[in-house]
């Protein structure tokens, strides 16, 4: 399955009416499937580690559909703790990207939202909850188009704040999302999109992971948006060469990058 | 309750007089540097040809409707033989009514503006004073795909534009309004919601309008030449200004950003036509 080319961002166009992007998320226990048997506190290091065991098979569907019932059933067996939470976000961006069924994918994306609400909750002084959340609403934003509007607002919100207390997370995430997003989005006044200061997110995610292919994908595209045909061209160079570095280390994610960046090339020809 | 035979044949013929067979007619939307995609948009057109053919009362999945971004796969689309109707801004109809057969019969009324409305010309602030000024500068808009609609329904009243003058198409006008603020040689000519949007941006104090045009029908819903016979669109052109009426139409308008749509204003687009037949290219 390929993995489409908005990645974690694809923002939704022409909304129709417009729906709140959060509403009170029902209990984590509704996510999943119960475990059987119940776990209890003392299990949930082992459910991660499993979980993570798990999620690392990708792009085995079946092992991510697995890492997320783990995660889920982590974040269940001890309220505290936002691990699993987190992962099980995680998982479940995997899925919506690969899932082919529409239905799935919005039921998937509206989970991924409540999951994040409730880290949020149960951990919020924890950045990743906030960027993890970003990436939800904006799944869902493209799932559910009524949700694109508030969303939009949500996740540069929640980006913004992230950018600024947690610029490292998830290699420059906040500023690289930060630069999809207004890459992608419908430009002034309809909405956030402005290439411009997408440019300026998108060389501030090279300068802090420049050696992480989507922070060069980014920075090319958004050089791109900007008329820079050349330095786009070489950007998207070097983010192929990093890629085919990640493949040959077994990174499951880099033939999904390699495909976008000779797709990316191919346009610049 | 029981029903007999002859009954049923009286229903059959009923169904076969109201029911009038038709090909599948496409609705094309057109606007060029306006946001979205032909496949981001399809579920928003498919949710409006669904309502409006349902309003119209034509069979069930003979109006359909797509979306295009770009002037040129817009007309591409308009020259196949499905594509009856069309709904284009003013700029793209004015300049393909001719090549395309578009005969203007509703206008759209975007959700929160009106049938009509005026494009204004915005620079840095005490930067231009008269159409003369405008030699040496580039003019930024989402219109810019047709210099002639700029030159002429737009600016034309307010006088003729120096050859020197630069026109640019764009669908992201932010970057040049940046420009205008900061004291480049760059004007703007802004849409309703562009306009109403300005005095929000953080440098609006730098920029202002120099002058607006007189209201202009804003989205046009053409017949394409005669692919629509005529008692189908006359049936689908009485449903649309009430297509809102309805749960479903209401949420079908919505998702084109739509508030409804009204008799074209045949007076305003003469006087349109007439403007852009008097400017140059």
């Amino acid at each position: 399955m390929r993995i489409r080319a908005g990645s974690l961002v694809a923002i939704a166009v022409l909304a129709g009416a417009c729906v709140s992007a959060l509403r009170e998320p029902p209990p984590v226990a509704a996510s999943g499937q119960p475990p059987t048997p119940v776990a209890g506190a003392s299990d949930v290091d082992r459910l991660l580690a499993e979980a993570e065991t798990a999620f690392a098979r990708r792009p085995d569907a079946a092992e991510v559909g697995r890492a997320r019932e783990l995660f889920v059933a982590a974040a269940r067996a001890d309220e505290a703790r936002a691990e699993g939470l987190l992962g099980a976000m995680r998982a479940i961006a995997w899925l919506v990207e690969t899932e082919a069924d529409g239905v799935r994918r919005e039921g998937l994306a509206t989970e991924a939202v409540q999951l994040g609400q409730w880290c949020e909750r149960r951990a919020p002084a924890n950045p990743e909850c906030a960027y993890r959340l970003a990436l939800a609403v904006g799944q869902q934003a493209r799932e559910r188009p009524a949700t694109a509007h508030d969303g939009l607002k949500v996740m540069i919100d929640l980006l913004e704040r992230v950018s600024a207390t947690a610029p490292d997370l998830d290699a420059a995430g906040p500023d690289r999302v930060l630069a999809l997003v207004r890459l992608r989005a419908p430009g002034w006044p309809a909405g956030p999109g402005d290439p411009e200061t997408a440019l300026d997110s998108a060389r501030r995610a090279v300068a802090r992971a420049g050696a992480y292919p989507p922070n060069q994908m980014v920075l090319g595209e958004a050089l791109r948006a900007n008329g820079h045909r050349e330095e786009a061209r070489a950007t998207y160079e070097r983010a192929l060469a990093l890629a085919e570095a990640r493949l040959a280390a077994g990174d499951p994610d880099a033939a999904g990058w390699r495909r976008e960046i000779a797709s990316a090339l191919d346009a610049l020809r | 309750m029981r029903m007999d035979r002859p009954n049923l044949v009286g229903l059959a013929v009923l169904a076969l007089t109201f029911a009038v067979p038709g090909t599948a007619a496409t609705l094309v939307v057109c606007a060029p540097g306006y946001p979205g995609s032909t496949k981001e948009a399809q579920p928003a057109m498919d949710a409006f040809a669904s309502a409006a053919g349902d309003a119209a009362g034509w069979p069930k999945g003979e109006l359909a409707a797509v979306y295009f971004e770009t002037e040129a796969a817009g007309v591409e689309r308009l020259s196949k033989d499905d594509a009856a109707l069309a709904l284009v801004p003013l700029p793209f109809y004015l300049r393909h009514r001719e090549t395309l057969r578009l005969a203007p019969r509703a206008q759209a009324v975007m959700a929160g503006g009106q049938a009509s409305e005026p494009w204004s010309l915005v620079a840095g602030k005490g930067k231009v004073t008269s159409p003369a000024a405008l030699d040496g500068f580039e003019l930024v808009s989402l219109a810019g795909y047709v210099p002639r609609f700029v030159r002429g329904p737009a600016l034309g009243a307010w006088g003729e534009l120096p050859p020197g003058l630069t026109i640019t198409f764009t669908g992201t006008v932010l970057s040049g309004l940046r420009r205008a603020a900061a004291g480049e040689k760059v004007v703007l000519l802004l849409d309703g919601p562009q306009a109403a949007a300005m005095k929000s941006l953080p440098f609006a104090a730098n920029l202002e309008v120099v002058v607006r045009s007189a209201p202009l029908p804003v989205s046009v819903l053409c017949l394409v030449g005669t692919r629509l016979p005529a008692a189908r669109s006359a049936r689908l052109l009485k449903a649309l200004p009430h297509l809102g009426d309805s749960e479903a139409g209401a949420a079908a308008l919505a998702g084109l950003r739509l508030a409804g749509f009204v008799a074209a204003d045949e007076k305003a687009l003469a006087a349109a036509q007439a403007a852009f037949g008097k400017a140059r290219e």
